[in-house]
């Protein structure tokens, strides 16, 4: 019988012992095939046409970057899936990769279980979309920055549909970009960013004529995508600080609302007379990038009160009890 | 908001043994400085480090927490038998109490590795966080 054709990845980093770890991760399911650089990454993916590209950002002669602009200015190229790999963790470094328009990016130390399990992902969706002209799946498996990206390198026409606990949401894409975003009160930008946050949820794109007015003008995603992922971050960054939903905050006694900013005012009346985050969070009509720091900032700043040091570890020991249980 | 929790033992394959079969996985600190697992929730993290050396175990607790290092919670682990540490241990309660330092403390006397099973870990650890909370609460 003849043996499948297996999907090669070109894996490419100047460290022998993270491509030795590389290939022994990979080559059971993939041809994996290496490269110490850029340079000779560039040449090998000429030559060996792979279904995608590992890559590491800090390398001698050609680095990542370098190496990116190169395999998308080559037609033959051009198409081939692409992940940065990298130890930096810092945010800056992420959005710098999706700037340059990479496929994925996952910084080191990483799970093996993780990339495997992305790369499986990338791979297969943009089979699919080549081939069916049509894909779907869970947020939870596959980003939607990644989805976004591929349709803008595919120049597609389409409408992606996104079922998530915030409510459903649309966006259309003409000739790979956005034109038009809902989701439950948002619409136009703060949809489009609302909904690339999402980490539940289901999507399904469809490749169709655009029938909608368009809320949103750009010449290119990236700039929107380097802006959502920011805002995305500083938004789950911010939860992480806040207190769990069913804790009652209110206004500072005697603290003056902070006049300069009027949306941190606003955030701050809606307490009145103490309330708790979650309905707080469901009546407001700030998009959840926005409203959360806010919290956090109006907590930080005194101008919301909420429950003391010992409340918030009290909260946190119940919370870590529930997983110490569960694990 | 982080809690921050010790398990102090002399031995260092007990400690590995209660952190890998409890969570599966955990860090080593450089030069057998000790161990580290963090536990992400949503509000904060729960982050148990490992240390201690045969005869050291008062010394580390009294240095960590003079040298500023937060502490809220300290499990020992001590072998069977093991009268130094079992010493120890009650050196550090009394320490902890006379100098009013608001911590709490369970020990924990195990026969042999196979006592640290999963099950046993979860509820050694779960003993102290019970503490803590009444601590917290009182």
């Amino acid at each position: 019988m003849a043996e499948k054709m297996r999907e090669k990845i070109l894996v490419v980093d100047d460290e022998e012992n993270i491509r030795h770890l590389l290939r022994l991760a990979f080559e059971a399911d993939f041809e994996v095939v290496e490269a110490g650089d850029g340079a000779e990454a560039l040449e090998k993916a000429i030559r060996e046409k792979p279904d995608l590209i590992l890559s590491d950002i800090m390398m001698p002669r050609l680095d990542g970057y370098g190496l990116y602009r190169k395999i998308r200015s080559r037609p033959e190229t051009a198409s081939v899936p692409f992940i940065f790999l990298s130890a930096k963790k810092d945010v800056d470094e992420r959005v710098v990769g999706l700037e340059m328009g990479a496929d994925d990016y996952i910084t080191k130390p990483f799970s093996i279980k993780e990339l495997k399990a992305r790369i499986r992902s990338l791979t297969r969706k943009f089979k699919e979309l080549d081939e069916r002209g049509s894909l779907k799946g869970l947020l939870r498996e596959v980003d939607l920055v990644d989805i976004i990206q591929l349709v803008e390198m595919g120049r597609k026409t389409g409408m992606l549909q996104i079922e998530s606990p915030l409510g459903d949401g649309r966006i259309f894409f003409e000739e790979g970009l956005p034109v038009f975003a809902e989701v439950g009160k948002w619409t136009g930008v703060d949809a489009f960013i609302v909904l690339l946050s999402l980490k539940e949820g289901r999507f399904r794109l469809d490749q169709q004529p655009v029938p909608i007015k368009a809320n949103i003008a750009l010449k290119r995603s990236q700039e929107l995508l380097m802006e959502g992922v920011r805002l995305a971050d500083e938004m789950r960054e911010a939860q992480r600080h806040l207190p769990s939903p069913d804790t009652v905050l209110a206004p500072g006694e005697g603290i003056p609302k902070p006049a300069e900013n009027e949306e941190l005012a606003l955030v701050v009346s809606t307490f009145e007379g103490g309330k708790t985050l979650e309905e707080v969070t469901r009546a407001q009509n700030l998009p959840p990038f926005r409203f959360f720091p806010l919290v956090r900032e109006a907590l930080s700043g005194g101008y919301l009160k909420g429950p003391t040091d010992e409340g918030r570890k009290i909260d946190l020991l119940r919370k870590v009890r529930q997983v110490l249980e569960k694990l | 908001m982080m809690i921050r929790y010790m398990i102090l033992s002399p031995s260092d394959e007990a400690r590995q043994t209660f952190l890998g079969r409890l969570f599966g996985s955990f860090e080593l600190a450089p030069r057998g400085g000790g161990e580290k697992k963090t536990l992400t929730v949503s509000g904060g993290d729960l982050e148990v480090v490992g240390a201690g050396r045969p005869g050291k175990l008062f010394e580390i607790v009294r240095k960590l927490l003079a040298g500023g290092v937060r502490l809220d919670g300290i499990l020992v682990l001590i072998p069977s038998g093991d009268e130094g540490s079992w010493k120890e241990s009650r050196q550090i309660n009394n320490w902890l109490q006379e100098n009013q330092v608001p911590l709490s403390m369970k020990s924990w006397v195990f026969g042999d590795l196979s006592d640290l099973d999963k099950e046993t870990a979860r509820k050694a650890l779960l003993t102290l966080l019970s503490e803590h909370e009444r601590v917290l609460t009182e």
